[in-house]
């Protein structure tokens, strides 16, 4: 009977073998069966001409008539009766164009990558949840239901992705969950909780604490003050000089620092990933009699990380009470950086330091830590880690009341610091509504009352209203300092750190200035009549210093000067860096002449711009070879500004001498040596030309995936001129809104409305946003008056 | 048969669907000897396969199969025929499966009846 069946068997098994085997991964290949058939795979994500015909929304999504138009480019164009059914709509178009992206992003946040991708994660995963988002995110979103009616928006948004999510099967998966081979999750206010924070992780965790703290043991006090001076100011500040700070520092809330008198010597790594440089943010206004159409304008290019899917998604949500347009984030609810029919705003980051790091002694048992005098409990925080494909694993992080306890890497072995950050700090205010209150403003008033219960991360929030009214203000929650504290690794201690923020009326801000304009290119915040002690987290000195001439220098400003100014690759810093570094070389090249007459401008096809930056590269690291040399201990060099001050000034200073060779070099050897190397190096290069060299890839979200994005841009830009285009990232939304009677606004970001990658809409703008073009957005009151439909969504009410 | 059993079920997000259902069509329906059934399950799932791919290909599949065959750095037309030919294998094998199983349970049945 059994040999007889054996034939049945056999194929039986080796079906069922072959089932088993298709239904997972295959070393680095998905799951092929799963991938490839066409009831449920890869094909079934293409976009149908269904998929761009006129739906029905679901019932549950609103309680009054609504409609959603798509226009030609699939933007959402939502007609809705109240803000519930607004935020509803906007969740689930999120869900419909963006689910895996928010998904994957409060993965990243919440330290969850092993659970989908497997142990590859795990070190990531432990280092964010030892970074404590997760922990943050609980903490912000039980603060957030304080305030229902802003908390409701949040459950309106989670309903509306929701509705969308449980009308999913497998084989209506977006293709990445197919691709890793997993299921969407129910979105929640705690997963935009999520979301905040790694915003904010992405903003504000960035410092300098452990390359300071380096670089002043390698160089000393005097050298190290001199290279690595507190502020580099080239342009005019965030607020201008003209403002005046009428008030005095309240000195009760200051700690009286006693204990950290300087920086602890010792190299140490830091715990954190180093922030990779590059993310910024330009944005301007100009008051009506500065522009050619008499109404003011207003500009905002933020530079994220470049992905596919795009981090912004366009949005136009018309209510009974407000008409705005913009671009929002997945995983939020309203406009994020836009316009309405009376105002347009903008963001830029703040670039202060708003994470320190204190040394912190604890005891034998690790249950308690020193503060001061004072013994305090160390809450420990277990983490379970699922794990794709393996038992999970238990990882439990030390909590003080400041922050988590990390362990930091020395030559003397570990140490322990307290990760004191902004983004741990419970907020006090609503600031869900923020955005929300934000879209709805008609005046500066409103805008103000909007803005000030933002807390993290710290921006210049811009503002140009019809009433001719311009304003910023570095807006969120800044540490009361006392002066010192906070640049370099410090010890846990009550008297040092800080316990309280700035009071809003004392944040820096102006409106109205009599220069007529005001830009923020994440330069310094102010000047130094500022009561108050901040520390440079990021600043960036170089790009408002064009913006600024560009604005200074007309009164007859158009959009299109705005464009230009957007599009601009004129890079002053290297420019004035290669001037400066002429001057010493004695060697005669034909690259020599060339540089010589070379603009600064890092336009796309331009090679000289190649040599200019591999010999700005090789100049700092020959005069800075005491700190290459001590690498992979964590130090930046000095910035090009101090290179050029060197250069132009103290040409025989020791810090030109090369370290490895008999002689003690000065300036001149220094130039010619870097500019014989770089052009060594240029000359090696088969392809000089700017965009080759730069190789400015917009990937998607998993990088791995590359057949889903695009490399080798050609495009201008470099990361200190205006078009701020580096490797990865860059000016991620391009907007420009003049405020006239009848409000004309331009926008572009590089990719498309849809996270699906087998949707022409996709990476569409790509092109248009690689020449400079825009595209117009129009507050359009009706849906009638929206001249290409792609398709409308309608509610059955 | 196939059809019938096989879409629904891989439509629900049982992917392999196809071998079931061949399974089940050859223990209700005698084709012949098992190579026979072999060549019939394989090319029809097969088939099936690779003209349903193909009829999602051409309705604006183009844009998803060339990003994903360039994933594997596969052309996109190959993909589709790989599908296709996954459909057969797991068809071939399922009708096999099923009709060897028929055949091994009338042969039961007569020797019993003998």
């Amino acid at each position: 009977m059994i040999k007889r069946n054996i034939p049945a068997i056999l194929a039986l098994i080796s079906g069922i073998i072959l089932i088993i085997i298709l239904s997972g991964p295959l070393g680095p290949l998905p799951a092929l069966g799963t991938l490839l058939n066409p009831a449920s795979g890869y094909l079934v994500n293409r976009e149908s001409s269904l998929d761009l015909s006129d739906q029905t929304l679901p019932p549950i999504l609103t309680k009054d008539s609504a409609q959603v138009v798509m226009d030609s480019l699939l933007i959402p164009h939502i007609y809705v009766q109240n803000d519930e059914d607004a935020y509803r709509i906007q969740g689930f178009l999120m869900g419909k164009y963006r689910l895996w992206q928010m998904d994957f992003i409060t993965r990243v946040a919440a330290g969850r990558l092993s659970e989908v991708v497997g142990p590859r994660a795990l070190a990531f995963d432990k280092r964010q949840r030892r970074k404590g988002l997760a922990a943050a995110a609980e903490m912000a979103e039980e603060a957030w239901k304080k305030f229902p009616i802003s908390y409701g928006y949040l459950e309106a948004f989670s309903e509306g992705v929701n509705s969308y999510i449980r009308s999913l099967s497998w084989s209506s998966y977006p293709i990445e969950y197919k691709l890793l081979n997993y299921h969407p999750e129910p979105w929640s206010p705690y997963k935009s909780a999520l979301f905040v924070k790694h915003m904010s992780d992405v903003l504000c965790g960035k410092e300098k604490d452990f390359e300071m703290t380096n670089a002043y043991a390698i160089l000393g006090d005097s050298l190290f003050n001199m290279l690595y001076p507190e502020r580099i100011q080239v342009s005019p500040p965030v607020i201008p000089d003209e403002k005046v700070f009428d008030f005095k520092q309240n000195n009760t809330l200051v700690p009286t620092g006693v204990i950290n008198s300087g920086p602890d010597l010792g190299f140490h790594q830091r715990p954190n990933e180093k922030k990779a440089t590059g993310l910024g943010s330009n944005n301007w206004a100009v008051k009506a009699y500065k522009t050619a159409s008499k109404s003011t304008i207003l500009a905002n290019d933020p530079h994220l990380p470049l992905t596919l899917p795009s981090i912004w998604y366009m949005i136009h949500i018309h209510t009974p009470e407000y008409n705005t347009m913009g671009v929002a984030f997945p995983g939020m609810p309203g406009v994020i950086l836009g316009f309405n029919e009376d105002i347009a705003w903008g963001i830029t980051n703040s670039g202060q330091d708003v994470l320190d790091w204190l040394k912190v002694e604890w005891d034998s048992t690790r249950s308690t830590y020193q503060w001061g005098e004072e013994t305090r409990r160390i809450i420990w925080r277990k983490e379970f880690i699922s794990i794709k494909g393996t038992k999970p694993v238990i990882d439990s992080v030390p909590w003080t009341d400041f922050g988590p306890i990390r362990r930091i890497e020395t030559f003397d072995g570990p140490q322990y610091a307290i990760m004191r950050w902004l983004g741990h700090v419970r907020p006090e205010t609503d600031e869900v509504s923020v955005f929300v209150n934000i879209n709805r403003a008609s005046d500066y008033e409103d805008f103000l009352n909007a803005i000030k219960n933002f807390n993290s991360p710290p921006q210049n929030f811009l503002f140009a209203s019809k009433d001719n009214d311009i304003a910023i203000h570095v807006q969120g929650r800044f540490p009361f300092r006392h002066a010192k504290f906070g640049r370099f690794l410090e010890t846990a201690h009550p008297q040092d750190t800080w316990h309280a923020f700035l009071p809003d009326a004392h944040l820096p801000r102006i409106a109205n200035p009599d220069q007529g304009y005001l830009a923020s290119a994440n330069q310094v915040s102010t000047d130094s009549s500022y009561p108050y002690y901040y520390i440079d987290g990021d600043f960036r000195p170089t790009r408002a210093k064009v913006i600024n001439e560009y604005l200074e220098r007309s009164n007859d400003l158009t959009m299109e000067d705005m464009k230009a100014l957007q599009m601009n690759n004129y890079d002053s810093e290297t420019h004035a860096l290669i001037l400066a570094a002429l001057k010493h070389l004695s060697l005669n090249d034909p690259l020599r002449t060339a540089l010589q007459n070379w603009d600064g401008r890092f336009d796309a096809d331009c090679e000289l711009c190649t040599l200019a930056e591999i010999w700005k590269n090789e100049l700092h690291s020959t005069i800075y070879d005491e700190l290459v040399v001590q690498r992979p201990v964590d130090v930046d060099l000095p910035s090009t500004w101090t290179t050029i001050e060197l250069l132009d000034s103290f040409p025989d200073h020791v810090i030109m001498d090369i370290k490895n060779t008999d002689i003690i070099e000065d300036a001149d050897q220094v130039v010619d040596s870097s500019f014989k190397s770089a052009v060594d190096i240029f000359d090696s290069f088969d392809d000089k030309q700017w965009y080759k060299f730069r190789n400015t890839e917009i990937s998607h979200i998993i990088p791995s995936l590359r057949s889903f994005g695009h490399y080798e841009i050609k495009a201008g830009g470099t990361g200190t001129a205006p078009n701020a285009l580096r490797q990865d990232k860059g000016p991620s939304w391009r907007m420009i809104v003049d405020l006239g009677d009848k409000v004309k606004a331009l926008g572009v970001y590089p990719g498309g409305q849809s996270g699906n990658t087998g949707s022409r809409y996709y990476d569409n703008l790509l092109p248009a946003w690689i020449s400079g073009d825009y595209y117009p957005l129009e507050l359009f009151d009706s849906p009638e008056e929206i001249p290409e439909k792609l398709f409308i969504m309608k509610s059955i009410h | 048969m196939i059809t019938l059993i096989g879409i629904p079920l891989m439509s629900l997000g049982v992917w392999w669907g196809v071998f079931l259902a061949a399974m089940i069509s050859s223990l209700l329906v005698r084709i012949g000897n098992w190579s026979r059934v072999l060549f019939i399950g394989s090319i029809t799932g097969f088939l099936i396969w690779l003209i349903w791919s193909a009829v999602l290909y051409f309705d604006g599949g183009l844009i998803i199969s060339q990003r994903i065959g360039e994933l594997f750095h596969l052309h996109p037309m190959l993909l589709l025929l790989f599908s296709g030919i996954l459909g057969g294998i797991l068809s071939g094998l399922g009708a096999v499966s099923g009709d060897i199983l028929l055949k091994t349970k009338e042969s039961d049945q007569g020797s019993e009846e003998h």
